[in-house]
Parts: structure tokens; C-alpha cells; sequence
């Protein structure tokens, strides 16, 4: 079963707002310019999404806010790839206590709820999108630390990484050269589930005040701002709410995709594949 | 020795083990939060008083707070305290933290128990009707459900339901916690998450229990089709699903935070947020304990509730 059209929707909304994030500097000053006429002013011709409390255009700030949360979340979920993959495979190569206690150390940042130790971690370093950013690192390496135990764990027996090591190769280029390559697929997966999750906290924490200050236009504190007008200006949400939901949603469908793509064998027929996915989408959930 | 007595003797002895795990894990989740107050950057006092507070103020604080003893000596009578479940007092209201935390604890069990409610309400039918027709137009329906469910922040969920239900209808309060009414927007705001994941397990699970054999039998049987799907069905696919529902109730009470900050509920998210913007940290500490401790044992029971539904399940692993 070959995707309908409709079921690529998930890369041109990717590729739009990759586009967006890369061109949000051309914006310039126009998120901030102050109108107090158009104060409230409801979605119309010329203005897209309305206008905010200080009579700002809600579509450029929307846009801007592209460039704040795709960065930052990238460089969380590539800090933490690097920290988390790395950390994973150096004590499930070494095994023994090492690891057995690095497991109980893992569980234990695991049997906090994750985003709740984010949110307290970012109110003791106070409010700023960098606090934000280092937060969310210490609460997501342990994901793909994981991860990448379990797997060098069950890799370090295979043939290959067995000959190697009787061919005298040194452990850092083992891992590097014949464990990592055979886990990048899952990691790359856990990598894009991370991103959508990571944008949907930032922006949460945003939302409570922790992260981005007025009168950065984040996502998260663009909502913060909009409950604050729910009653006269309920259009403050749509701009806002419509960028996360359709970002994440993209994110996250990119991540089945991925998924599927790494766990069907190989030897299925494509058509087989399509028709497996979505049972181990769920299995795996 | 019978049978059965050997099984128990066994199950008895994992369900310990998994205790102790759980007792372990309660241990090392306070010697963290003991460790967060030490994050501050800059001394602790500092930010707490603000830079105008007069000497005495602060060596006060600091001694009620028993921040001038040595690291070790403060961990260990930190402990101590926690032993008689001495959590010490606000710093803004001077009030005994237990309290605070036992005034604001159940409206938090009460919005999550209500969440799960309308989380199984909605999940339930999705989940069930998806399986039944794979590949169909209910279970693309589903899938669709599921993927925007996952997608929705509780703080875009939560106001536009403000707009619709309360500002537009005028069929619910918007927010506060005055009559039993007022549970259901903030309920309905933290299940969809919830709803949207447990629907895709509820899925899966059932899916896997109608490839099975003994479902044929029951078939050939003559079972009505009602009572295979109620009997030998959903039954075996609940565990599955229990499983999740325990590892789940980590994002609800983490979102918990969230939705009662849109909904000025009153339970102990907004107590948390309170005591960040108050910068009452003893309060941020204990609120953090005691919702992870309750997460822990929450997940501990669930758990304990599977290996004992289902003896082929290792609870110790």
C-alpha cells in the first residue's frame, strides 16, 4: 500500500516551518512594533492572526517564535544525543558494577515525573530560555542513555565487535566504528520523539513564566499572554496554539515514519511493511 | 510442599524485592530534591530575601534553614526531619508545609482520579471500535484522534475550552474550585493526552488477544460475540494497558502543573508554580518530593497489580 498524497502532509509542514525558522531574522524589528490603535484587533484582511495587548501582529511574532523554540530545541535533543547516546555505551561496554549502578542512577532521574523535575530545576536557576534549555538536558539524556545501554549491551556479543576485539582494536574505536552505526536508527527515532516532546515542554514552561521574557516572541509565553486576554481577545490563541499543535504533529509523525523504517525487516515486502506498521508503532508504545 | 504454597512463598518474596526497589528509589528521590536547594546559584538566602534584607534577616533564615551546618551534618538531620515527616514551615506564610501540602492534595487527586475517568471514558470506545475494524475508517479515526490528542498542549487545550465552554456557552466556571462543576474542564484537559495514548495501547493490546487461538475456540464455541469481547477479550488485553495507565500517570501529574495554573486550581501544581514565583523554595522541595514519591508508588502498585494478575510477569525485574 503505497501513501496517498495527503499522507506526506507531515514534511511540507516540516519544510515550512524549517523554511520559517531560517527567515525569521528578516523579520527584524516588525514583532515589536507597538500599535496601540489595532490593540485587540480581531483576524482581518492585512492582519492575519489579529493583533496582541500592545496592538503587535500576532503572524510575524508567531513566526519569529519559529526561530526561538526549533533551535533551542534542537540543541537540547543534540546535547543530550551526545551525552546521553555516549554515557550509554561507554558503561553498557564496560558491564559490571559500573553499569549496574549507573542503571539504579538512570532509574532514579526516570522515577521523577520528567517534566515536573524540569520545572522545578528551571524555578531554582530562574526564569531565562538558557535555564530553560539546561532543565530540559539534565531531565532528557537519561532517554538515550538508555537506550544506547541496552543496545551496545546486547551488540558487544555479536560476531563482528567478538573479531574485532581479537584483532586487537581499541574499545573507543569499536564503538565508534562497529556498535554506534548499528544503533543510530532507534536512537535517531528516540532523537525525533525527544524534539516534539522537548518543543511541547519548552513552550509549557514558557507558558508558566520560567522561559522566554517579554518581549520575546516564544510560543509558550505568546499563550501566557493570550489567558491573560482570554475574555476580550480569544484570538490571541490561534496563532500560538495552531504553530506548536501543527509542529509536533509533524514531529512526531516524521518519528513513526522513521520508526517503521527501522523495525520492519528487511526481508518484508514493502507492501507487507505498510501494512505491519502501525501494529508496531503501538507495540512499541 | 503444595503447589500453590511454593507459588506464593515466590510471589511473596518478589513482591518484597519490588519494595525494596521502590523504598531505594524513595531514598535516592530525596537525597536529589535535598541536593536541588544547593543549585541556586549564589548563595540561597540570597535570592530568597532579595538583596535589601538586613544581616540579622538572613542569618536567621539561614539558621532556620539550617543552611550554616556542614553539608553532611544538614543531609543527615535532613533526614531526620524527613523520618518524622517534619517538612518545616513556608517561608512566606509560616505556615507547616505538611499542612499546605495535605490542603492542597486531594483537589490534585481528585482532578487526576476525574482525568483518568474521562481518559478510559474516551479511550475506551476509540481503542475498541480501531481494533475491531483495523485499517478501516474507525481505526484511521482513531489514529487521527490519537495523533492530535498527543499533539495538544494542556495550555492551548485548556483555554480554548475556557472559550468555548465557559466564556461562549457559559455552561461551566472557568476556573477555581467552588463547586464540583468546576472539576470538569481542567479533567477534560489533562485526560486528552492521556486519552490519546491509552486508546492506541488499548489498540494494540486487543489486537494481539484476537489473533489468539483460545478467542477461535470461543468462537466455535458459540459464544455471543458480547460476552467473547467482554470474557476472554478486554480482559486479557487490560494488563497491557495497566501497565501504561502506571508509567502514564507520571504526564499527568507532571501536565497536572500546567492545568491547574490555566484553571487556578488549587491542588499542589499551583502550589509548586506559587512557590517558584515566591521563591519559597522549602515548599518547591517538598512539593517535589511528594508528588515523585507518590509517582513512585503509584508505579510500584500498578506493578504489583500486574504480577499479580498475571503470575508470568517478573515483578522483581
Amino acid at each position: 500500500m503505497t501513501p496517498r498524497w495527503y499522507q506526506h502532509w507531515w514534511w511540507v509542514v516540516l519544510a515550512a516551518w524549517g523554511v520559517v525558522a531560517c527567515m525569521a531574522p528578516l523579520l527584524g524589528d516588525a514583532i515589536n512594533q507597538i500599535s496601540l490603535p489595532r490593540m485587540f484587533a480581531e483576524p482581518g484582511a492585512g492582519l492575519w492572526l489579529g493583533a496582541d495587548e500592545l496592538g503587535r501582529a500576532i503572524l510575524p511574532r508567531v513566526l519569529a517564535g519559529a526561530a526561538i523554540s526549533a533551535p533551542l530545541a534542537a540543541l537540547v535533543v543534540t546535547a543530550t544525543l551526545i551525552f546521553g547516546a555516549s554515557f550509554g555505551a561507554v558503561i553498557g561496554w564496560c558491564g559490571g558494577t559500573l553499569e549496574l549502578l549507573a542503571i539504579r542512577v538512570m532509574e532514579l532521574f526516570q522515577a521523577f515525573p520528567g517534566l515536573l523535575l524540569a520545572i522545578a530545576l528551571a524555578g531554582l536557576l530562574g526564569p531565562g530560555l538558557g535555564n530553560v534549555a539546561l532543565a530540559l538536558c539534565v531531565v532528557g539524556w537519561v532517554g538515550f542513555a538508555r537506550l544506547a545501554r541496552a543496545q551496545t549491551a546486547s551488540l558487544k556479543h555479536r560476531e563482528h565487535v567478538l573479531a574485532a576485539r581479537a584483532l586487537g582494536t581499541p574499545s573507543w574505536r569499536i564503538l565508534l566504528i562497529h556498535v554506534l552505526p548499528l544503533m543510530a536508527g532507534p536512537l535517531l527515532v528516540e532523537a525525533t520523539f525527544a524534539f516534539a516532546s522537548t518543543i511541547a515542554a519548552e513552550a509549557g514552561m514558557s507558558f508558566l513564566g520560567l522561559g522566554a521574557q517579554p518581549p520575546t516572541p516564544s510560543w509558550g509565553s505568546m499563550l501566557r499572554e493570550a489567558t491573560q486576554f482570554l475574555l476580550i481577545a480569544p484570538h490571541m490563541l490561534l496563532g500560538p496554539g495552531l504553530a506548536i499543535i501543527s509542529l509536533v504533529m509533524a514531529v512526531q509523525t516524521a518519528g513513526e515514519r522513521l520508526r517503521d523504517y527501522w523495525q520492519a525487516p528487511a526481508s518484508l515486502s514493502p507492501s507487507l511493511r505498510s501494512s505491519q506498521r502501525r501494529d508496531s508503532i503501538i507495540m512499541t508504545r | 510442599m503444595p503447589d500453590h504454597l511454593i507459588r506464593i512463598i515466590v510471589s511473596f518474596k518478589r513482591a518484597l524485592s519490588r519494595i525494596a526497589i521502590a523504598g531505594a528509589t524513595l531514598f535516592g528521590i530525596s537525597a536529589l530534591v535535598f541536593c536541588l536547594i544547593h543549585l541556586i546559584p549564589g548563595d540561597p538566602v540570597d535570592v530568597m530575601l532579595g538583596e535589601g534584607a538586613s544581616l540579622a534577616d538572613r542569618e536567621s533564615l539561614r539558621q532556620q534553614l539550617g543552611l550554616s551546618a556542614p553539608l553532611s551534618v544538614q543531609f543527615v538531620h535532613y533526614y531526620l526531619k524527613l523520618a518524622e515527616l517534619d517538612l518545616g514551615v513556608s517561608l512566606q506564610t509560616q505556615q507547616p508545609i505538611i499542612e499546605l501540602l495535605a490542603s492542597r492534595a486531594p483537589y490534585t487527586f481528585a482532578l487526576a482520579g476525574v482525568a483518568l475517568g474521562f481518559a478510559l471514558l474516551l479511550a475506551l470506545p476509540f481503542g475498541i471500535c480501531a481494533a475491531l475494524r483495523p485499517q478501516r475508517w474507525p481505526d484511521h479515526l482513531g489514529a487521527g484522534f490519537a495523533l492530535l490528542g498527543g499533539a495538544f498542549p494542556n495550555f492551548v487545550l485548556g483555554p480554548l475550552l475556557i472559550v468555548i465552554f465557559a466564556v461562549q456557552l457559559g455552561w461551566l466556571p472557568i476556573g477555581g474550585a467552588d463547586s464540583a462543576r468546576s472539576v470538569v474542564l481542567p479533567a477534560a484537559t489533562l485526560s486528552l493526552g492521556l486519552a490519546a495514548i491509552l486508546s492506541r495501547q488499548l489498540r494494540a493490546a486487543l489486537l494481539g488477544v484476537l489473533a489468539e487461538p483460545y478467542l477461535r475456540a470461543a468462537t466455535a464455541r458459540g459464544l455471543p460475540f458480547s460476552t467473547i469481547l467482554r470474557r476472554h477479550v478486554l480482559r486479557n488485553a487490560a494488563l497491557p494497558v495497566l501497565t501504561v495507565f502506571g508509567l502514564q500517570l507520571g504526564a499527568l501529574l507532571g501536565g497536572a502543573v500546567i492545568t491547574e495554573t490555566v484553571f487556578a486550581w488549587p491542588g499542589l501544581g499551583t502550589l509548586t508554580i506559587e512557590a517558584i514565583e515566591r521563591r519559597d523554595y522549602p515548599v518547591l522541595q517538598a512539593c517535589i518530593l511528594f508528588i515523585s514519591a507518590t509517582y513512585v508508588m503509584i508505579n510500584t502498585l500498578t506493578d504489583l497489580v500486574s504480577a499479580w494478575c498475571d503470575p508470568r510477569i517478573d515483578s522483581a525485574g
